[in-house]
């Protein structure tokens, strides 16, 4: 009789022991092997491992049902085990499931805001195969992102290249009014595009022929909003409006609103051809980066070919531009201009969150970087929902220990013990989740808001997510029910009955390790936020430069024409304006041009970087209180002033004037129908201390101010009592002077403050979510001292009995916490030192990081620390010992 | 009553006639011979394990031997209950068999 082949049998020795386990069936496993032998003997091995899997295959559904059967009577054991655990310990539950809760409340959210910052764009069908050509361009170690081309750039393209299947342009046409019958709008979001675009792109057609809407010139569409806006329930199709006061244009077609999760969003589509650039060789150069142009491949196409090709075409059409105007070859003038250009394919899926905010994007993105910044926060807090979790089940191992302990007297395997663990780590995290969802539910609105979203709960009801947040669940009820799962399920019973294990609470150790981490990670995001804010009050209290309290701006200025100085003169007359100057520049940020200015013989002066050139009025520095650091300011009785500049100390430092008061500079033009440059002298006359005009992320740039009348605002310096009579005042002027045309006006250091919504935006997400890993910190550690403190009963009664006082006693319970928690925060200061300087390293005029704010959040935890855990502990140490000893 | 199945009736049957020698493999290897079919080895240990639990059978381990390598067997034998069931399944079943003649499978003809 041949012995059957041993793998075989002790896999199937394995195999049958796993499945039908509990040492009751070993008999099965013996008799199978007997006929396994016996038929091994009469028909050889072969045949019998035949036998053999043939047998486990017909078994299969008997067994199946058998050990589901069982398992069901087991896990019915196990729930009502849990559920007498849940109602044994209420308050314990309680801090479990919401600490977890919360934690989760912020993964869903974290989800909920990541799958939402991913979807942009996806709305188009085509969204893949589209890209946007952007230029790169490398200055003395400096990098400007332009999302723009030249304008023949597109239909070049389309022409020459097979994998190209379609292009489109847009040139934004900043803000324009528009007269709907007797109402008058103005309107930011108005875009010049071709009929392309809707092949491009997927936006729906509600009115119109897609392919003839924006064939010719002094047509456009609107979006559906905009339409009821200006028509209500009319059809739009073929009524006229007036653009600018002065140009009719006909509505030809009437589009989709675009989706929110989109990178741009355009109220009005002009069409392209009314742009009329055959007639402006300015216009219709490889030179400008004014289009933003965004390429349709073909089905499979790659682009990579084309775009290793992008920079010699480029190239060779900009040469015989630069030639004509410049007079040198466009190597020579990179050259001497030190710059280098790279145009770049952009993928239309990465423009979100990875174009960054280069010059010519429609609207501000988004960063990856804050995604990343929102994914580690929330997934920490869930750490540390799972460490209190881990943390309250050990501590809670010693109370089990007796029940385990006759469980295995009683005949639990270990599996079942495990089992009866890991069900009640999944029951807590079920309901967790459950309290979780309300929780999103109702914080929704406020993240919202926080995030400055849309976001809605039922995003998160799609399979995908629901398979992922479920398995996450799971996944977190076996880590956090592993280790009591295991480390308890492994008791010895018989020390554990004769009590020898039920003071020891093992897993001090760990449970400690988990303290400390819960309190690092508390103070890395507490110190985070400080830091944060401390650097935006730093911002916003800085010297600017500049006086940005109780500025008034009036916009639109610019329609009054030469009436503008009329309505100054009258808003200076009243009595709560202080001053008042026409300009059309504030020092906020905002897309200027720039021209080239040179300094009187300076030979390479046609080539030197253009600066900013700002044109004011008289009293422009006057009225925003700015400081002159040499010299005067432009003067009204003297007539040469109209040649006069002021330049900033970063100008002055850019022309390496040393004496910038009298010397001459010279500003390159080009003529208002193209071509010809026209060259200009200017004398400078003072200097005006450097003010921010630019997000403080960057430093000051050189900048110069002529005299000009052009003030498309007027800003005004209004008394700090009663602003609301003088808004009511300007309205009524403002009426007067331009009755029918919207009255917009805002505060300028409003507007300044817009510059760092995002950091404010990082701050109070920052803020938030370091308030509740706080939170939950505290809860864990007060569930923490409760146990022990329960725990120490009897030893705290006999102390007491021997004469130790309250506080004493409390000395003894609370100290191992002060400890641990001064530990976390020596381990957090240098984490959070080095974040935090990182994230400084983006400002230009930073905070120190400020040793106070570190103190003070250790300080706090620690008082915290002691409050949470004194609660419990006060009320364990004034327990009259009587009552506490009486029971042992 | 209750009735037992045929495959019931065959193992309680085998395990009166194993006598001693009842366990897993003698039983299944006892039915299969006398029946010539082929059984899964689940379709016997289901109905034994069903057939214990309903009080008609009892098992019992052997002490562990070499020979299964420390695993012992596990025998059943006949309850009270089981020997009764067999015997109503045999009164029932030769009540209903009486007066057919084997090798003849018609029907009994009318007035003979």
């Amino acid at each position: 009789m041949s012995r059957p082949p041993e793998r075989l049998t002790r896999l199937a020795r394995k195999a049958l022991t796993a499945v039908l386990g509990r040492g009751e069936h070993f008999a099965v496993v013996g008799d199978l092997e007997e006929l396994y032998e016996e038929i091994a003997g009469e028909k050889g091995p072969l045949r019998a491992r035949a036998w053999f899997w043939g047998q486990v295959v017909r078994s299969l559904p008997a067994f199946l049902f058998h050990i589901i059967y069982w398992s069901g009577v087991m896990i019915r054991n196990y729930f009502v085990t849990t559920v007498r655990n849940i109602r044994k310990q209420r308050a314990f539950t309680f801090i479990n499931v919401v600490g977890l809760a919360i934690g989760l409340a912020a993964c869903l959210l974290a989800l909920l805001y990541i799958r939402d910052e991913l979807s942009y764009d996806r709305y188009n069908l085509k969204a893949d195969r589209i890209h946007r050509l952007s230029v790169r361009l490398f200055r003395q170690g400096q990098e400007l992102n332009i999302s723009g081309a030249g304008a023949p750039v597109g239909p070049y393209l389309k022409e020459h290249f097979p994998e190209v299947e379609d292009a489109v342009r847009f040139r934004e046409e900043g803000s324009i009014r528009i007269k709907a019958g007797e109402q008058s709008f103005r309107e930011t979001r108005a875009v010049f595009t071709e009929p392309s675009f809707f092949n491009v792109f997927t936006v729906p057609l509600l009115r119109g022929d897609a392919a003839t809407a924006l064939a010719s010139p002094r047509s456009l569409m609107l979006s559906r909003t905009t339409a009821a806006k200006y028509f209500g329930r009319d059809d739009p199709l073929g009524k006229a409006l007036l653009i600018d006061s002065k140009q009719e244009w006909t509505v030809t077609g009437v589009f989709e609103d675009i989706p929110r999760t989109s990178h741009f969003h355009f109220d009005l589509l002009l069409s392209f051809v009314s742009l009329d650039l055959e007639s402006d060789p300015l216009e219709n150069s490889w030179m400008s980066f004014n289009y933003q142009t965004y390429i349709l491949f073909r089905d499979g196409a790659s682009p990579r070919p084309l775009e290793g090709k992008l920079d010699a075409l480029i190239m060779s059409r900009m040469a015989p531009e630069v030639q004509q105007s410049m007079g040198v070859s466009v190597e020579e003038f990179l050259k001497r201009a030190g710059m280098r250009i790279e145009n770049r394919l952009q993928p239309l899926l990465d423009i979100h969150l990875r174009a960054g905010q280069g010059i010519a994007e429609f609207e501000a993105n988004s960063d990856i970087k804050y995604i990343r910044i929102f994914t580690a926060v929330s997934l920490f807090i869930l750490l540390l929902a799972v460490a209190n979790f881990v943390n309250l089940a050990t501590a809670r191992s010693s109370g089990r220990a007796r029940e385990v302990g006759v469980r295995k007297v009683l005949g639990s395997a270990r599996r079942d013990l495990v089992g009866q663990f890991l069900l009640e780590s999944l029951v807590f995290s079920l309901l967790a989740l459950f309290l979780a969802i309300v929780f999103v539910w109702l914080a929704l609105p406020l993240f919202n808001q926080l995030a400055g979203k849309e976001m809605v709960i039922s995003a998160l009801v799609t399979p995908g997510v629901a398979g992922a947040v479920l398995g996450l669940v799971v996944t977190i009820a076996i880590l956090a029910g592993a280790y009591p799962a295991f480390y308890i399920s492994a008791f010895r019973p018989a020390p554990v009955l004769k009590g020898e294990l039920a003071k020891g609470a093992g897993g001090g150790s760990l449970r400690r390790a988990l303290v400390v981490f819960q309190f690092a990670v508390s103070v890395v995001l507490i110190i985070g936020t400080i830091v944060v804010f401390r650097q935006l009050r730093h911002i916003q209290s800085r010297d600017l430069g500049f006086n940005r309290e109780h500025v008034l701006v009036l916009d639109n200025t610019h329609l009054l024409g030469p009436r503008a100085v009329a309505l100054k003169e009258e808003m200076l007359a009243y009595p709560g304006v202080v001053a008042a100057s026409l300009s059309g520049f504030l020092p906020v940020p905002s897309s200027r041009a720039r021209m080239i200015v040179a300094a009187e013989g300076d030979p390479e002066g046609s080539t030197a970087p253009p600066i900013g050139v700002w044109t004011v009025d008289h009293d422009y520095i006057g009225t925003l209180g700015m400081g002159l650091a040499a010299g005067r300011d432009f003067a009204r009785d003297r007539g040469t002033d109209a040649a006069a500049v002021i330049l900033n100390e970063a100008a002055v430092r850019h022309f390496r004037f040393d004496e910038p008061v009298g010397k001459k500079v010279i500003l390159s033009d080009f003529e208002p129908d193209g071509g010809k440059t026209v060259q200009s002298e200017f004398t400078v006359i003072g200097v005006v201390r450097d003010f921010n005009y630019d997000s403080l992320r960057s430093a000051i740039e050189p900048l110069m101010l002529r005299l000009g009348e052009t003030g498309s605002r007027l800003v005004l310096r209004v008394k700090g009592e009663d602003v609301a009579a003088t808004i009511e005042t300007l309205r009524h002027k403002w009426a007067g002077f331009a009755p029918g045309e919207p009255y917009e006006y805002g505060f300028l250091d409003e507007r300044f403050d817009r510059m760092y919504e995002s950091e404010l935006r990082t701050g109070r997400i920052f803020g938030t979510f370091a308030g509740l890993a706080v939170f939950v910190g505290c809860l864990g550690l007060f569930g923490l001292a409760a146990y022990s403190a329960a725990r120490r009963t009897r030893e705290i009664g006999i102390h007491k009995v021997f004469g130790a006082t309250v506080p004493d006693v409390l000395r003894l319970l609370v100290h191992e916490y002060v400890v641990l928690v001064a530990v976390a925060n020596l381990i957090a200061w240098p984490v959070a030192y080095l974040m935090m300087s990182a994230w400084l390293r983006d400002f230009s005029y930073r905070t120190g990081i400020g040793w106070a704010g570190f103190l003070a959040t250790g300080a706090a935890t620690l008082v915290l620390a002691l409050l949470t855990v004194g609660a419990q502990s006060v009320k364990a140490a004034s327990a009259s010992p009587a009552s506490t000893l009486r029971f042992e | 009553m209750e009735m037992l199945t045929k495959l019931e009736e065959l193992i309680l049957l085998s395990v009166w006639k194993l006598k001693e020698n009842a366990y897993g493999t003698t039983i299944f290897r006892h039915i299969q011979s006398v029946t010539g079919q082929k059984l899964s080895l689940g379709g016997v240990y289901f109905p034994l394990e069903r057939l214990t639990r309903q009080g008609y059978l009892r098992s019992y381990y052997g002490p562990a031997t070499e020979e299964r390598k420390g695993l012992s067997k596990r025998y059943y034998e006949l309850t009270e209950t089981g020997l009764e069931a067999l015997q109503d399944a045999k009164r029932v079943t030769d009540v209903m068999w009486s007066g057919f003649a084997a090798g003849r499978a018609l029907a009994p003809k009318e007035g003979r």
